[in-house]
């Protein structure tokens, strides 16, 4: 027995250690799985909370994204959908006349024929002065309708911000909790009676969002303020769409109801509460307010089957190897449009720390880092914009196709197409750099970065 | 004579014509600068209108405020949920009793919650500029507005004392101004044709439009026609009424329409007024000339039947024999009475012609006794049977250049005129001289005379000293004013001379001496 029992014992005591080995390895990863939150699921919203990377390296400082996604349930379980409360206000300034005018009315008139007889409509037209043509009523007799909406003329200038207050009005008669308010802005220029600036009207789209009134902006043409029009919708979670031709117009008006005719949740507040030494950086994308260690964000809706997210860059304290921390408690809160009731629901977040590079690697969650790409290079594209404006074109095509590279190699890194899709709209867009080209692509560029940060699905 | 008459007419009229006219023009002034204030007036109305409509909305802010600074939480986020919730509110705020600012305040502040520091350093820098109200105020409110103007417009904050502290609000500024134009009418009111065309605006503090309806489309920088400040706390915008710039001359149109159409009205009443009168006067005039042409046809009708009648009766008297004397009285009688009928159309012929200024005298070469002589024997057989005595003193009997039938007319009228009235006077005299070239007649009588005062009245034409019916006399009136006509036409005159019993009419003519003297010259 002297020599062959001894290799024995040497290869068993090699073959535990190894296992050891192995089993802590493994049974760390097992531990970060554990930390990261199971999506739950208690009403029409689903929310789900996840970290770019759920593991960080340990003995230093990390940012990591923290992303909250909520998705609407299919509204194929309801028995029947919400009903809506919408305005409808159309720009029937002089500019408008024609075919313009044609389309803006056809499609409005096609939106009124997906109403149902539990719906309110409203029809507001607006030139210098402001005209209610159809005060919000219930969708009874459509044919009075279609009436009001062919007798538009066109006129004079552009009382923008007049036009939405009065259909806000019409909207805020009706408005109830379990009613989807909403304002569709068809403009083909800029506002220039009353308040006209960027600033006046994304305040205004933020005062209607407290009401629970979004607005989405239609830009018709090439001579809208698309600034303002994304403001507008942008910061009251409105949709907003550039419609080059008149006969866009049809399409996107059939988006827009779409999109009005799924919704499953209202009134939605993201509550963020940082702990652990953890503080917030900034969201991407989604706007927040930050104070403290406390981030809040809301929303107007939820649609059926689309997912809305927030992406909060965090700042993780140091901590050694080995070391688990809760760093973020979400709290939901909502009204359930289908059911009619409040829902509650909340999350957290946990991240480990460890040395191991492979570990951090392997924690990643592809989904929550593509967004995080995409939106970090949202902001770039919006930087070029401004570099555009300054007549710096040469550094905005700089700035672009950088971006492009980058999204190339992330695309790469992250194996998303989404992400490759993006880099090649980067390209097109640093091409053609002549000022001439500026109104169209500044249109186009402002529309994606709106739709990509408020996550439309359409556009 | 006419022409007179119009002229004194045409300035009486024009006097009281002028004064009404100055008086419409002052009236039509007035009521332009009535109507000017009273539309301007009426205008203003409507932009206090406007402003109730503004004011209630503002009293429901109130209310709705005063609630939500009342129920304002304690805990920061909290609040900030509150700010979030309330459409109203860009801000919600806190001081306590010391005045400092206790929400938001701190380290963790959201980029809103600094902006908002930045916006009102002034207003909580300089103390508490919340003051509590006086105890002697009627209506314990503790909340009020406070309006603060900083560099980029003016902030509206609403405040209620609460506990110990104060609780306040920084409104939405676009939110009010979203409400504000809410509440205004919509662009275009329902036509109603009579209405005039109009435009209403609402401007905020920098005088930019925020809102305006009506269908009038004023040009650039047009001036309003009139402008309200909106009571406190919306002080700092403005209503402006535009509308069809009305040239001062369309005020008070109505009166000047009726001030005019008065007035042409009067001028023509007052025209017609004169026509009527001046017709009706040269219809008067008119009348009596058909009637003195009537007369003077029928004169001339009359006058060869009564020639005839003359001849015939004197041819009768012929025939009768010498010793007829009934005979030769009833022949006398229908010759005397011829007579009368031949003066009297001569009279009335002479009148005539006069009327139509056709008078005129044939001179010739005459012997005034001689005229004088037979114009007495025509009248001697009346004379005798009214028992007149005819005295003559006759000295005129040298040829003379003048109109015998005129002077044996007026002589004729004369002695009529004596038969007539002076039968009481028993006589007659006729005297007749002549100097140089002056013949002068007088036929005296010793009758009633002529009344004190009525001298030329008789001369008149149509003049009758009596209109009684029961005198004897039965004239026309024309007798002494075509004598003395006649007597005119010669250089001369026929007048009464004073006499001191009875009346005596005095003739006067040029009559020269002709050319072939006959007889003696005196």
């Amino acid at each position: 027995m002297k020599k062959e029992p001894k290799n024995i014992l040497v290869a068993a005591a090699v073959m535990a250690l190894i296992g050891m080995v192995l089993f802590a390895a493994s049974a760390q990863t097992k531990t970060v799985k554990i930390a990261t939150a199971i999506p739950s699921q208690n009403g029409a919203v689903a929310m789900d909370v996840a970290l770019g990377t759920g593991v960080v390296q340990a003995g230093k400082k990390e940012t990591v994204l923290l992303k909250v996604g909520l998705t609407g349930d299919d509204l194929k379980n309801a028995t029947a959908r919400p009903p809506v409360n919408v305005a409808i206000v159309l720009d029937r300034s002089g500019s408008m006349s024609g075919e313009k005018m044609q389309k803006a009315k056809e499609a409005a008139l096609a939106a009124v024929e997906r109403l149902g007889s539990e719906d309110i409509v409203s029809l507001v037209a607006y030139d210098d002065t402001v005209d209610v043509l159809i005060p919000a009523t219930k969708v009874r007799d459509k044919a009075a309708l279609r009436r009001s909406i062919q007798k538009i003329r066109s006129g004079g200038s552009t009382a923008l911000f007049a036009g939405v207050s009065k259909g806000a009005y019409e909207v805020r008669k009706f408005l109830d909790e379990n009613r989807i308010g909403r304002v569709v802005l068809v403009s083909d220029g800029l506002a220039n009676v009353g308040p006209s600036s960027v600033g006046a009207l994304g305040d205004l789209g933020a005062s209607l969002v407290k009401e629970g009134i979004s607005v989405t902006t239609v830009g018709l043409g090439m001579g809208y303020n698309e600034d303002l029009m994304v403001a507008l919708a942008g910061r009251s979670d409105g949709n907003h769409a550039f419609a080059e031709n008149a006969t866009d117009l049809a399409r996107i008006f059939d988006h827009e109801f779409g999109d009005l005719l799924s919704v499953v949740a209202r009134n939605v507040t993201i509550e963020i509460y940082l702990k652990g030494g953890a503080t917030p950086v900034r969201t991407l994308g989604r706007k927040a307010v930050i104070t403290g260690n406390r981030v809040v964000s809301r929303l107007n809706q939820v649609y059926a089957k689309q997912e809305k997210f927030l992406l909060l860059e965090v700042a993780v304290p140091a901590s050694f190897s080995g070391d688990t921390k809760e760093i973020a408690t979400v709290n939901l809160s909502y009204h359930d449009a289908v059911a009619d009731r409040s829902i509650t629901a909340n999350n957290s977040a946990a991240i480990a720390y460890s040395d191991s590079a492979a570990a951090v690697e392997a924690s990643q969650d592809r989904n929550v880092l593509i967004a995080g790409a995409e939106l970090r290079a949202n902001e770039q594209n919006k930087v070029a914009v401004d570099l555009m404006d300054k007549g710096q074109y040469d550094q905005a095509q700089q700035v672009l196709e950088k971006n492009a590279a980058f999204l190339e190699a992330s695309s790469k890194q992250l194996k998303s197409n989404r992400l490759k899709k993006r880099a090649s709209e980067n390209r097109s867009d640093s091409k053609d750099m002549k000022p001439s080209a500026a109104p169209r692509r500044r249109k186009m560029m402002r529309s994606k970065q709106h739709s990509l940060d408020s996550q439309m699905m359409w556009e | 004579m006419r022409a007179r008459l119009i002229i004194v007419l045409l300035l009486m009229l024009a006097i009281p014509i002028l004064g009404v006219a100055w008086l419409g023009i002052s009236t039509y002034r007035n009521e332009q600068t009535l109507a000017k204030h009273r539309r301007d007036a009426l205008l203003l109305d409507k932009l206090h209108d406007i402003d109730d409509t503004l004011a209630k909305l503002i009293a429901a802010y109130e209310q709705r405020l005063q609630d939500v600074l009342k129920k304002m939480e304690e805990a920061p986020d909290a609040i900030r949920n509150q700010t979030q919730q309330e459409r109203l509110s860009r801000q919600l705020f806190r001081l306590n009793d010391q005045g400092a600012l206790v929400f938001p305040a701190g380290d963790d502040l959201s980029d809103e919650e600094r902006a908002f520091l930045t916006r009102t350093r002034r207003i909580f820098q300089g103390g508490n500029i919340f003051r509590k109200p006086n105890e002697t105020q009627a209506i314990q409110s503790d909340c009020d507005w406070l309006v603060w103007h900083f560099d980029e417009g003016v902030q509206l904050i609403y405040w209620c004392a609460v506990g110990k502290g104060i609780n306040g609000v920084e409104l939405d500024p676009v939110v009010l101004a979203a409400d504000l134009i809410a509440a205004l009418p919509e662009g275009t009111p329902s036509p109603r044709k009579r209405a005039a065309p109009f435009r209403i605006r609402l401007l905020d503090v920098n005088d930019e439009i925020l809102y305006q309806w009506g269908d009038y489309k004023p040009p650039e920088n047009d001036v309003s026609v009139t402008s309200l400040k909106p009571s406190f706390p919306l002080t700092s915008f403005r209503l402006t009424y535009h509308a069809v710039p009305v040239p001062d001359g369309a005020f008070g149109r109505s009166a000047a329409l009726g001030l005019t159409l008065g007035f042409f009205a009067l001028l023509l009443a007052v025209v017609l007024l004169g026509v009527y009168f001046v017709r009706e006067s040269s219809r008067d005039a008119r009348a009596a000339r058909d009637r003195m042409t009537f007369v003077n046809q029928v004169s001339h009708e009359l006058k060869t039947p009564l020639t005839n009648l003359r001849m015939y009766a004197e041819l009768l008297g012929e025939y009768l024999e010498e010793d007829d004397e009934k005979g030769h009285r009833y022949v006398n009688v229908i010759v005397q009475e011829s007579e009368r009928l031949s003066r009297l159309i001569a009279n009335v012929l002479s009148f005539a012609r006069h009327a139509r200024g056709k008078l005129t005298i044939r001179k010739s070469d005459t012997v005034p006794d001689q005229i004088i002589l037979d114009t007495v024997e025509r009248f001697r057989p009346v004379f005798e049977q009214a028992r007149i005595d005819i005295r003559l003193d006759l000295d005129a009997a040298t040829q003379r250049v003048l109109d015998g039938d005129a002077l044996a007319q007026i002589v004729a009228n004369l002695l009529s005129n004596v038969e007539k009235y002076a039968v009481k006077g028993k006589w007659v005299k006729i005297e007749s001289r002549l100097q140089n070239d002056r013949l002068t007649v007088v036929v005296e009588d010793a009758g009633e005379g002529i009344p004190a005062g009525k001298e030329e009245a008789i001369f008149k034409p149509f003049y009758r000293l009596s209109n009684r019916l029961t005198d004897r006399a039965a004239g026309t009136g024309i007798g002494l004013s075509i004598s003395r006509e006649l007597a005119r036409r010669h250089g001369g005159d026929l007048r009464v001379v004073p006499t001191p019993k009875g009346a005596a009419f005095q003739i006067e003519m040029i009559a020269p001496q002709s050319s072939t003297p006959k007889g003696d010259t005196a």
